[in-house]
C-alpha cells in the first residue's frame, strides 16, 4: 500500500520527503555541494562499480560504503522496484549518486553541519523557516510542513495541518510554514486542507529525534463550498446558503489576467450577468444588468456594498453622464443619439488591487435582507486584510499600448455632376444625376487623415501588509494613466495652426483622450481583547477623464470622401455632397471630469457571549465630481469666437449604519439555532449644479468677466432608507434551513406608499455526507439547494405628486406668473415588488477534477414601475406618468464548470465554463396600459422588455422594370413586427489556464461568446450616412437592398440585425521566477506577463462591433458603429517582497 | 470576565427578547424620515394658494396663445399651409417632401398607432399638442381657482371656460371627426375619453361657451368673447339663426386679441413664450417651419397678392434657398403684435351669413359692406417696422382705404363665393379659413376639390393631395385605449 501511495506520489505530488538527521538542511540543486573546492569533501571520494541489475537502493548503499558518506535517508524514499545496471572506474561518488539517482526524483542534500541527505523532489528550498521554527525543529524534533499553492507558488497562510490518529494540528504562518512537535515516530499521514483548495495528505516516516520536512502544493479547489461568504446578516458558510453567489479571488485573477478595473474583475466571470460598454473611451462605464432588466424607472443597476457599507455606483442614471456636458446640446457620437458624454462609473474607481474579495448576489433570493433596492442584485467587495507578521510588499507595474482593430465600413459613393456641374452623389433612384463612376472610400482606413492612432497605459500599484496579532495593516497606492487612441490628423494640426498665427494647437487637440487615476487604500485591524475586534477601510481615489468633440468626428469622418487626385473634402448628409474646407469642422471643445471618491467605513464585533456575536457598521462614501465642457475663446475660428464654458458640479454622499446580533443555540436531534437580527440605514443624497457661460473674458477660461449667463441648472435629490431583519436559521450537519424576514421604510413622498414585509427562504443539503448517497466514487461533494425571496423598490421620493413649474410669461403688457403641470404624478402609484426563486446543485467529482453548479432561476418583478406616455388628449405631448404597467419576468439557467484535467507538477490545466441563458418577458401590462416605447425600446406584454420592433418590408417589386427599387415599389407593413431582445439570450465565457513547472509559466486565455442581441446598427442608415447601405447607390446592390434604403426613413428594418459573437477577450502569457531566481533578484515572487484585451472577435455582425451601446444613461442599448473597445496589448510586472 | 452560561432554552429567549428590541417602536417610515421632498423639486402646497390658481389661469391664456399663434407650429401656420392661405417655403429633398410641403399639398395620411407616431407630420402633432396642453390647463386652472380663490373666480373661471370652447372649436376645425377630449382631473390623475364627431366637440365648446356667459357677467370682454366664440360654434353646426343670436349684443369694435411681444423672460434666454410666429423664420433655414403667403394657391385660392386687398396687405423679401419670401405685413418682423381670436367683424360676418341663410339678400349685403366703408384699420402701430399695419379694425372712422362696397353678385352660389372671399379677407389668418372651407363642403355642398387648393404641387409630389383634415396624430391610438382612429377624415 504504502508502495502505492509513493508512486502515485511521484506521479502527482512531485512532493519533498526528507528523513534527516539532526541539523538543518539546505537544498542543493540535483545533486549538489556545498561549493567547497579547496578541501576533498566525502563526494569527491573516489568509487568504482560494477553493478548488473541490482536494485538501486544496493548500489546507493555501495556508494555509500565505498566513500564513506554516512546518507541519511529512508529506503521508502527510493523506488524499490527499480533495478540498474553501472559500471564505473573511479568516478565521484557525486558522479556516481547522479549516474543512479538519475530519472527517480531522488536527489542529493548536504545540511549546513555537512550532513548528507536523500530525499525526494527537487525544487523547494527549505532555508526559508523562521530562526524560531529552526531552533524549535532541532531541539524539540518533529514535522516542518510547508503549504503552497500549485498556481502561483504563493504560500498559504492558516492552512490546518494535522496527523491522523492524533491530535496534532497546526496552522500555516504566513510563510507557508508550521510546525508540528511531539509527532509519535515511525509512518505516519499528514494531511493539510484550507477552504478554496482541494484537500492532501501523504506519508511520511518520522524518526526518533530531530524532525522532518514535507511540503505541499495545493490545488484550488473549484466549488469552495467551505468558503465563508458574506451575507447581509454576516459571514456564512457556502454550503449553509440555499441561493448561489459567485465568488471572485481578485488575486489569483489579477495575478494571470489583464484587469485594469473592477468592471474587468467581473465581465465573464459572474453568471448571469451582462455588461454593456458605452463606448471604447478610457474611462467609460459599463452598465451591469444581473440576471436581466426588470425595472426601467428604478433602474438595473445592483447596490455595491464596501466592507459593509453602501457606496454610490449607479451606472445608468443621470449623473452617469458628464453633467456639464449636456447643456450645449451635447457631445454627439452619430448627430442625434446620445444627449451627453458619459463619465466614468463609481465602481470603478475602486482600485482592484486594494480588493481581496468580490462576491455577487443576483438577486431578491439572496439579497432580501439586503434591503429594498437589492431587488437588481448585490456587489459585495471586501478589501484586503493585512496578515500578522513582517511588512509584505507587493508592486505591480505595467505599461501598454491600445488601437483600433480591423476596417471601418467603407462607403460607397456614385459619383457624377448635378446640374451645377458639381461632384455630386447620385443615388440609383436618383436619374437626374448624371453618374460616372463608383468609387469605395474610408477616411477612417487611411492614415493620413484617420483620427485614430494608438493609445498607451501605464498602471503602477505598491501595496503592503502586515502587523502583529494585536494590529495588522493593508496599504495599498495605485496609479493608472491612459491616452486613448484619439489623435489630430496632421492635416488639421497644420490647419489649425494656420489659422491661429502658426500657433500649433494645445496638447489635449492633439490627444483628447485622457483618463488618470490616483486611488488609495488603508485597512486596520485591530484586536480588542480577546472578544473584540474593530477594523477601518479608509479608500480615497482621485479620478480625472479628459475628452474632446474630436470623438465627435469619427462619424464626421465616416461620411468624408476625400478627391484622391485633388485632396478635395466632400461631406455627405443623407444623399446630398458638398465639398468642404476643413476636413474637421469641429474638434475645439473639451470635456473634463474629475472625481474625487472617498470612502470610510468602520466595524467592530464584540462577541460578549459564546453564543453572541454583535456587529456594528457605520460608514460614509462621498463623491465630488468637477465636470467642465469648454469652447475656449477664439479656437473655433470658423464659426464662434466668442468661447463657451459649461461647469457642473455632481455629489453624492452615502452614510449607512448597520447593526447586527447573532446569537446561537442547540437544539434537539442534533439541530442548531442560529437568530440574526439587525437593522439598516443608509442616506443617500445627490446633487447638481451647472452653470453655463458665453463670450468668455479673453484670455480666460473661466466664468468670471464672460459676456452672458445662458444657463443655470440644480437639482438635489435625498433617499433615506431604513430597515430591520430577522433571519432564523436551522442547521443539522449536512442541512440548512433558513428564513428570514425583513420591513422597510423610506423617504417616498406620498400617500400611502408602504412596503410589505419581505420574506426569504433558502434551503442546502450536503447530500453527498449522506450514508445513503449511492455514487461516493462519483462525486465527492453533492449539494442540492434552493431559495426564495423577495425585494421592493420604493417609488422616487415625489413620483406620486402632481408637480409644477413656474414661468414668467409677458402678458398683458407685463410679465406675470405663470404655473404649468410638469408632472401629472399618480395617485395609485404602488412600490414594485420583486420575487426570486433560485434552485440547483453543486458537483465536485473525481477528486475534484472537474466541478459543475447548476442554477435555474425565476425572478419576477411585479408592479413594474414605467414611465408611460400620456395620450396627448389629457395635457399635450411630452406628458407621461409614472404607472405600475404590469409583470415582467426573467428565466433563466446558469452552469458553471470547472475542470482541472491536468494536474502534475509540471503541468496544471484548468478550465472554467460558465454558460447563462436568460429569457426576458413581459407577462402582461396593466390595466389600461397599451404597448408603448420608441421602436427600438418597446414595451409590449408576452415579448421581452425594451424589445426591438420595426414595419416589415412586405414585399417589393420592380414594377417600372427600370432596374431599380424605388419607395413607391415597396410595400411596407402597417403592423409592427418583433424583431428581436436588447440583451443577449445566450451568454458564454471561457477562461482556461495552462499552468507549467509548477507555476513557472502559465498562459491563459478568455473566450466571451454571446447570441440573441438583436442590435441597432446605425451605420448603416443611423449616421445620416447611406452610403453604407449597398442599396443606396451600388448598381450590383439587390433589390432587397434598394427596398431597404427606399424605405429607411420610414422603418428602422434594415438596420436590425440579430447577432452572435465570439471574442477572443484576454490573453495573458506570464512566467513566474523561480524562488530561487525571485530570491537573487531581491523578491520572493517575481512575475512577468503579456496581456491582451479584445484580441479577437468573430461575429456575423454587419457593423463594427456590436458591443457598443452609446447611450450613457437610461436603459437603452444601440450601436453607433462609432468608436468600441480597442485593443490593447501591456507588458505587466509584479513582485512581493 | 467570567462566562456567562446560560441554558438553550434561556439563550432563545434572549434571542427573542433582542428581536422584540430591535421591533420596539420601529417604524421604519418615521425612522427614515417620510415626507421629505428633493430639494430641488417645487413643493405643491405652495402652488395651492390663490396666487397659484392666479398662475395657472395666466398659464391657461398663455398656452392657447402658443397654441394658436406662437409656435412655429401653431394653428394658423398650419391651416394656413392646408388651406389657401400659405403655401410652404420649403424645396423638399431629393427622396421627399418636407411636413410643411405635405401639409400644403394635402397629403395627411392617419398614423395607424403601431410606434412611436413616427407617420404624423411634426407640424400636425404639434398643434395638436398645443391644443389639447391648453385644454389641459385650463381644467388645471379652473379647478385651483375653484379650490384656492374661490370668492374672486367667476369671471376667471368664466374666462377659462370660453378659452376651452376655443380650444374645442380649433380642434374640430382643424382635425378629422373623432377628437378625443380626455380630462386631466383636479385633485386626481385623467380620464380617457373616446373621440368625438365633429359635430359632438363644436356641442361642447358652445355649452362651454354658455358656461362662460353665465360665470362672466362682470367682464363684458369675456361675455363677448364668448358670444362670438358660440356664434363660431353654432356657425359650425349649421345654426345660423342661434349663432347670429349670439353675437348679436357684440359691438362693432369689439376684439379680443392675443398679444404677443419679443421680450425676453426673466430668467431665460428665449422669447419663444411670448412671441407669435415669425415668418422671417422662413429665411433663417431651421428656424420653423418655412411659410409664405402665395397667390391663388392650387388654382382655388383667393388672389391674397394679386388683389391688393389691404387686408392681405404683404411685403417680400429674400427667403431660403433662393425662394421668395411674402410676409403679410400684419406679421411684424419681431413677433411682437396681436392676433384677433374675437371680434365686432366677425360677430358683423356670422350675422351676414344668417341673413344670407334667410334670404335676406339686402340685409346681408348692407352688413358686408359697412364693414368696408364704415371702418378703418390703423398704420404703423410699431413706428420702428414701418411695414407693418394693424390688424385691428375700427369702426365708424370712414371707409378702409382701398375697399369699395360691394355689389350683389346675383346667384346664391355667387353671394356664398363672395361671402367667404369677405370672411377670407377680413379674417385672414387668423385660424378662420379651414374651418370656412370645411363649412363650404359640409354646409354648402361644394366639392373639396373646389375649395381646397388643388391640381399641380411644385416640388416632390406631383399633385396636391385629397386631404381636407388633419389626422389625430398616432401618439393618441397609441396610449388611449378608448380612442380607435378618425371616424372620418371627410369635411
Amino acid at each position: 500500500m504504502s508502495r502505492l501511495v509513493v508512486r502515485i506520489c511521484l506521479l502527482l505530488c512531485g512532493s519533498v520527503v526528507t528523513l534527516s538527521a539532526q541539523n538543518t538542511a539546505k537544498e542543493t540543486p540535483t545533486i549538489a555541494h556545498k561549493g567547497v573546492a579547496a578541501a576533498e569533501t566525502p563526494l569527491d571520494r573516489r568509487v568504482t562499480l560494477n553493478l548488473q541489475g541490482v536494485q538501486l537502493l544496493t548500489a546507493v548503499r555501495e556508494i555509500d560504503r565505498q566513500a564513506g558518506l554516512h546518507l541519511n535517508f529512508s529506503e521508502r524514499v527510493l523506488p524499490a522496484e527499480a533495478r540498474i545496471t553501472i559500471v564505473v572506474d573511479s568516478i565521484s561518488a557525486r558522479a556516481a549518486l547522479a549516474k543512479v539517482l538519475k530519472g527517480t526524483g531522488v536527489v542529493l542534500r548536504e545540511s549546513a553541519a555537512g550532513d548528507l541527505m536523500l530525499v525526494r523532489g527537487t525544487r523547494e528550498a527549505v532555508g526559508d523557516r523562521t530562526a524560531e521554527e529552526v531552533r524549535d525543529a532541532t531541539t524539540v524534533g518533529g514535522v516542518i510542513v510547508r503549504v503552497v499553492d500549485t498556481l502561483l507558488s504563493n504560500p498559504i497562510l492558516g492552512a490546518v495541518i494535522g496527523v491522523k490518529e492524533t491530535k496534532l494540528t497546526a496552522a500555516t504562518n504566513d510563510q507557508g510554514y508550521a510546525l508540528l512537535r511531539g509527532v509519535p515516530s515511525g509512518l505516519r499521514e499528514i494531511t493539510v486542507r484550507f477552504l478554496g483548495y482541494a484537500p492532501a495528505e501523504r506519508q511520511i516516516v518520522v524518526p526518533d529525534t530531530g524532525y522532518v520536512r514535507v511540503n505541499f502544493a495545493l490545488h484550488m479547489g473549484m466549488t469552495r463550498l467551505q468558503e465563508v461568504v458574506t451575507t447581509a446578516t454576516g459571514p456564512r458558510r457556502r454550503y449553509e446558503l440555499g441561493n448561489d453567489i459567485t465568488v471572485l479571488d481578485v488575486d489569483s485573477i489579477m495575478a494571470t489576467q489583464p484587469i485594469s478595473s473592477v468592471t474587468d474583475l467581473l465581465e465573464g466571470r459572474v453568471p448571469g450577468l451582462t455588461v454593456q460598454h458605452t463606448s471604447g473611451a478610457p474611462g467609460d462605464p459599463s452598465r451591469l444588468r444581473l440576471r436581466g432588466a426588470s425595472s426601467v424607472l428604478r433602474g438595473n443597476d445592483p447596490i455595491v456594498i464596501v466592507d459593509g457599507i453602501r457606496v454610490y455606483a449607479a451606472q445608468s442614471d443621470s449623473t452617469s453622464a458628464n453633467v456639464a456636458s449636456s447643456q450645449f446640446g451635447g457631445f454627439f457620437h452619430d448627430g442625434n443619439s446620445v444627449g451627453a458624454i458619459a463619465a466614468p462609473s463609481p465602481l470603478d474607481q475602486l482600485d482592484p488591487n486594494s480588493i481581496e474579495t468580490i462576491e455577487v448576489m443576483k438577486g431578491p433570493s439572496a439579497a432580501t435582507l439586503y434591503g429594498p433596492d437589492a431587488a437588481n442584485g448585490v456587489i459585495v467587495i471586501t478589501t484586503k486584510r493585512g496578515k500578522a507578521g513582517p511588512a509584505r510588499w507587493s508592486v505591480t507595474a505595467s505599461h501598454g499600448t491600445s488601437y483600433m482593430p480591423g476596417q471601418y465600413p467603407v462607403g460607397i459613393y456614385r459619383l457624377g455632376q448635378n446640374s451645377n456641374g458639381d461632384l455630386a452623389l447620385c443615388p440609383l433612384t436618383d436619374f437626374r444625376c448624371h453618374a460616372d463612376s463608383v468609387v469605395r472610400f474610408q477616411a477612417l482606413n487611411d492614415d493620413q487623415y484617420t483620427v485614430l492612432g494608438h493609445g498607451q497605459n501605464t498602471n503602477m500599484s505598491l501595496g503592503v501588509s502586515g502587523g502583529s496579532t494585536a494590529l495588522t495593516y493593508a496599504l495599498t497606492g495605485s496609479h493608472a494613466d491612459e491616452t486613448g487612441i484619439l489623435q489630430l490628423p496632421d492635416v488639421e494640426a497644420e490647419r489649425f495652426a494656420t489659422l491661429h498665427g502658426g500657433a500649433a494647437p494645445p496638447d489635449w487637440m492633439r490627444r483628447p483622450q485622457q483618463l488618470t487615476r490616483w486611488s488609495g487604500t488603508s485597512q486596520l485591524m485591530a484586536k480588542l481583547g480577546a472578544k473584540a475586534d474593530a477594523s477601518v477601510t479608509t479608500t480615497l481615489t482621485r479620478e480625472r477623464q479628459q475628452r474632446s468633440t474630436l470623438e465627435q468626428q469619427i462619424a464626421t469622418l465616416m461620411g468624408t470622401y476625400i478627391d484622391p487626385t485633388t485632396e478635395t473634402y466632400y461631406r455627405t448628409s443623407g444623399t446630398f455632397l458638398s465639398q468642404v474646407d476643413e476636413l474637421l469642422p469641429d474638434f475645439y471643445q473639451r470635456a473634463t471630469d474629475e472625481a474625487t471618491n472617498f470612502t470610510n467605513a468602520a466595524n467592530v464585533t464584540w462577541r460578549p457571549l459564546s453564543w453572541l456575536t454583535t456587529n456594528a457598521d457605520g460608514g460614509i462614501n462621498v463623491i465630488g465630481r468637477d465636470d467642465e465642457v469648454l469652447l475656449p475663446r477664439g479656437m473655433k475660428l470658423s464659426v464662434d469666437t466668442s468661447g463657451l464654458l459649461n461647469t457642473g458640479h455632481a455629489g453624492s454622499v452615502v452614510s449607512t449604519v448597520n447593526l447586527r446580533a447573532t446569537a446561537t443555540a442547540p437544539l434537539p436531534l442534533g439541530f442548531h439555532l442560529q437568530i440574526a437580527t439587525g437593522a439598516n440605514y443608509s442616506k443617500t443624497s445627490l446633487s447638481s449644479l451647472t452653470t453655463g457661460v458665453s463670450d468668455l473674458a479673453p484670455g480666460t477660461s473661466s466664468v468670471n468677466g464672460a459676456g452672458k449667463i445662458e444657463l443655470a441648472t440644480q437639482s438635489a435629490s435625498d433617499v433615506t432608507s431604513f430597515g430591520w431583519y430577522l433571519e432564523p436559521s436551522f442547521t443539522h450537519r449536512r442541512f440548512t434551513i433558513s428564513t428570514g424576514l425583513r420591513l422597510d421604510g423610506s423617504s417616498s413622498f406620498g400617500s400611502n406608499v408602504h412596503l410589505p414585509a419581505f420574506p426569504k427562504l433558502g434551503t442546502s443539503w450536503l447530500i453527498s455526507e449522506e450514508p445513503f448517497f449511492p455514487f461516493k466514487n462519483i462525486f465527492d461533494v453533492f449539494r442540492i439547494r434552493a431559495a426564495y425571496g423577495r425585494a421592493g423598490v420604493w417609488p422616487g421620493p415625489a413620483d406620486q405628486l402632481r408637480l409644477y413649474t413656474t414661468s414668467r410669461p409677458w402678458l398683458g403688457g407685463s410679465f406675470q406668473d405663470g404655473l404649468d403641470v410638469s408632472s401629472i404624478g399618480n395617485t395609485q402609484l404602488r412600490p414594485e415588488r420583486s420575487s426570486e426563486l433560485e434552485g440547483g446543485f453543486d458537483a465536485d467529482m473525481f477528486g475534484d477534477r472537474l466541478s459543475i453548479e447548476l442554477s435555474g432561476y425565476r425572478k419576477m418583478r411585479y408592479d413594474a414601475i414605467l414611465s408611460v406616455p400620456v395620450a396627448p388628449s389629457v395635457y399635450g405631448y411630452g406628458v407621461n406618468m409614472l404607472r405600475n404597467i404590469g409583470v415582467i419576468r426573467n428565466t433563466g439557467l446558469e452552469l458553471s464548470v470547472t475542470t482541472q484535467l491536468v494536474r502534475t507538477d509540471l503541468v496544471t490545466w484548468s478550465t472554467n465554463f460558465n454558460l447563462t441563458r436568460n429569457h426576458n418577458e413581459v407577462m402582461a401590462l396593466g390595466a389600461g396600459v397599451q404597448p408603448f416605447g420608441a421602436n427600438d425600446n418597446r414595451v409590449v406584454a408576452g415579448y421581452p422588455l425594451f424589445g426591438r420592433w420595426a414595419r416589415p418590408i412586405l414585399a417589393y417589386t420592380d414594377v417600372n422594370h427600370n432596374g431599380v427599387i424605388e419607395r413607391s415599389e415597396v410595400q411596407l407593413g402597417d403592423t409592427l413586427v418583433y424583431m428581436g431582445a436588447s440583451e443577449p439570450n445566450y451568454e458564454a465565457n471561457l477562461f482556461s489556464t495552462f499552468s507549467f513547472l509548477r507555476g513557472a509559466l502559465t498562459a491563459t486565455v478568455g473566450f466571451a461568446y454571446q447570441d440573441g442581441l438583436t442590435q441597432v446598427n446605425r451605420t448603416i442608415g443611423g449616421l445620416g450616412q447611406s452610403i453604407f447601405s449597398p442599396g443606396l447607390s451600388d448598381p450590383s446592390s439587390s433589390f432587397g437592398e434598394q427596398a431597404a434604403v427606399a424605405v429607411m426613413d420610414e422603418t428602422s428594418y434594415g438596420l436590425l440585425q440579430t447577432v452572435n459573437t465570439l471574442r477572443l477577450n484576454s490573453i495573458s502569457v506570464a512566467f513566474n521566477a523561480p524562488p530561487s531566481l525571485a530570491r537573487r533578484l531581491g523578491t520572493q515572487a517575481l512575475s512577468l506577463a503579456l496581456q491582451g484585451t479584445n484580441v479577437g472577435l468573430w461575429t456575423n455582425y454587419a457593423g463594427k462591433d456590436p458591443n457598443v451601446n452609446a447611450f450613457s444613461t437610461g436603459n437603452a442599448v444601440m450601436d453607433t458603429g462609432v468608436l468600441p473597445m480597442p485593443r490593447s496589448w501591456q507588458l505587466s510586472v509584479r513582485a512581493t517582497y | 470576565m467570567p462566562m456567562i452560561s446560560l441554558s438553550p432554552i434561556a439563550r432563545s429567549g434572549l434571542a427573542a427578547l433582542l428581536v422584540a428590541a430591535t421591533l420596539a417602536g420601529c417604524s421604519p417610515d418615521k425612522l427614515a424620515g417620510n415626507n421629505q421632498l428633493p430639494p430641488d423639486v417645487p413643493d405643491p402646497a405652495q402652488t395651492e394658494t390663490p396666487a397659484g390658481a392666479i398662475a395657472a389661469y395666466h398659464s391657461a391664456i398663455v398656452a392657447l396663445r402658443t397654441a394658436f399663434g406662437s409656435d412655429a407650429q401653431s394653428f394658423i401656420p398650419v391651416t394656413g399651409l392646408l388651406t389657401d392661405e400659405l403655401r410652404s417655403g420649403d424645396v423638399g429633398w431629393l427622396t421627399g417632401a418636407s411636413d410643411a410641403m405635405l401639409v400644403d399639398s394635402r397629403f395627411m395620411p392617419e398614423d395607424p398607432g403601431i410606434g412611436d407616431d413616427h407617420i404624423t407630420l411634426f407640424p400636425v402633432r404639434t398643434v395638436y399638442g398645443l391644443l389639447q396642453k391648453t385644454r389641459g390647463q385650463t381644467r388645471q386652472a379652473r379647478g385651483a381657482l375653484l379650490a384656492y380663490a374661490p370668492d374672486s373666480s367667476h369671471a376667471l373661471v368664466g374666462h377659462l371656460d370660453a378659452i376651452e370652447g376655443y380650444t374645442d372649436v380649433l380642434l374640430a376645425d382643424l382635425f378629422c371627426s373623432g377628437v378625443p377630449l380626455s380630462t386631466l382631473d383636479f385633485g386626481g390623475d385623467f380620464t380617457y375619453q373616446p373621440g368625438s364627431s365633429t359635430e359632438e366637440v363644436y356641442e361642447h365648446a358652445a355649452a362651454l361657451f354658455d358656461s362662460a356667459l353665465a360665470l362672466s357677467a362682470d367682464s363684458v370682454n369675456v361675455m363677448n368673447l364668448a358670444r362670438v366664440g358660440k356664434g363660431r360654434a353654432l356657425l359650425a353646426l349649421g345654426q345660423y339663426a342661434e349663432a347670429a343670436q349670439a353675437v348679436a349684443d357684440v359691438p362693432d369694435d369689439f376684439r379680443y386679441a392675443l398679444e404677443f411681444s419679443a421680450a425676453t423672460s426673466p430668467g431665460t434666454t428665449s422669447n419663444d413664450l411670448n412671441r407669435s410666429f415669425v415668418f422671417e423664420d422662413y429665411g433663417t433655414s431651421g428656424g420653423g417651419m418655412p411659410v409664405t403667403m402665395v397667390d391663388r394657391e392650387g388654382g382655388n385660392g383667393l388672389p391674397y397678392l394679386a388683389s391688393g386687398d389691404p387686408r392681405s396687405a404683404w411685403v417680400s423679401g429674400p427667403g431660403n434657398q433662393g425662394l421668395a419670401l411674402v410676409r403679410p405685413v400684419a406679421y411684424p418682423l419681431d413677433g411682437s403684435g396681436a392676433i384677433v381670436l374675437a371680434s365686432g367683424v366677425e360677430a358683423r360676418l356670422i350675422q351676414a351669413e344668417a341673413q344670407l341663410q334667410a334670404s335676406d339678400v339686402a340685409s346681408w349685403l348692407a352688413t358686408l359692406n359697412r364693414l368696408r366703408t364704415d371702418g378703418t384699420y390703423d398704420t404703423q402701430r410699431n413706428p420702428q417696422d414701418t411695414t407693418q399695419t394693424d390688424t385691428l379694425w375700427h369702426a365708424g372712422t370712414g371707409g378702409v382705404a382701398g375697399l369699395q362696397p360691394l355689389a350683389d353678385p346675383g346667384t346664391p352660389d355667387a353671394r356664398v363665393d363672395l361671402l367667404f372671399q369677405e370672411r377670407g379677407y377680413w379674417l385672414f389668418l387668423t385660424g378662420h379659413r379651414q374651418g370656412d372651407l370645411r363649412r363650404l363642403v359640409r354646409d354648402y355642398g361644394r366639392n373639396p376639390e373646389g375649395v381646397y387648393p388643388t391640381g399641380p404641387y411644385p416640388g416632390a409630389f406631383n399633385t396636391y393631395g385629397t386631404d381636407v383634415t388633419a389626422p389625430i396624430p398616432g401618439a393618441e391610438r397609441v396610449s388611449n385605449p378608448l380612442f380607435t382612429g378618425c371616424r372620418s377624415r371627410g369635411a
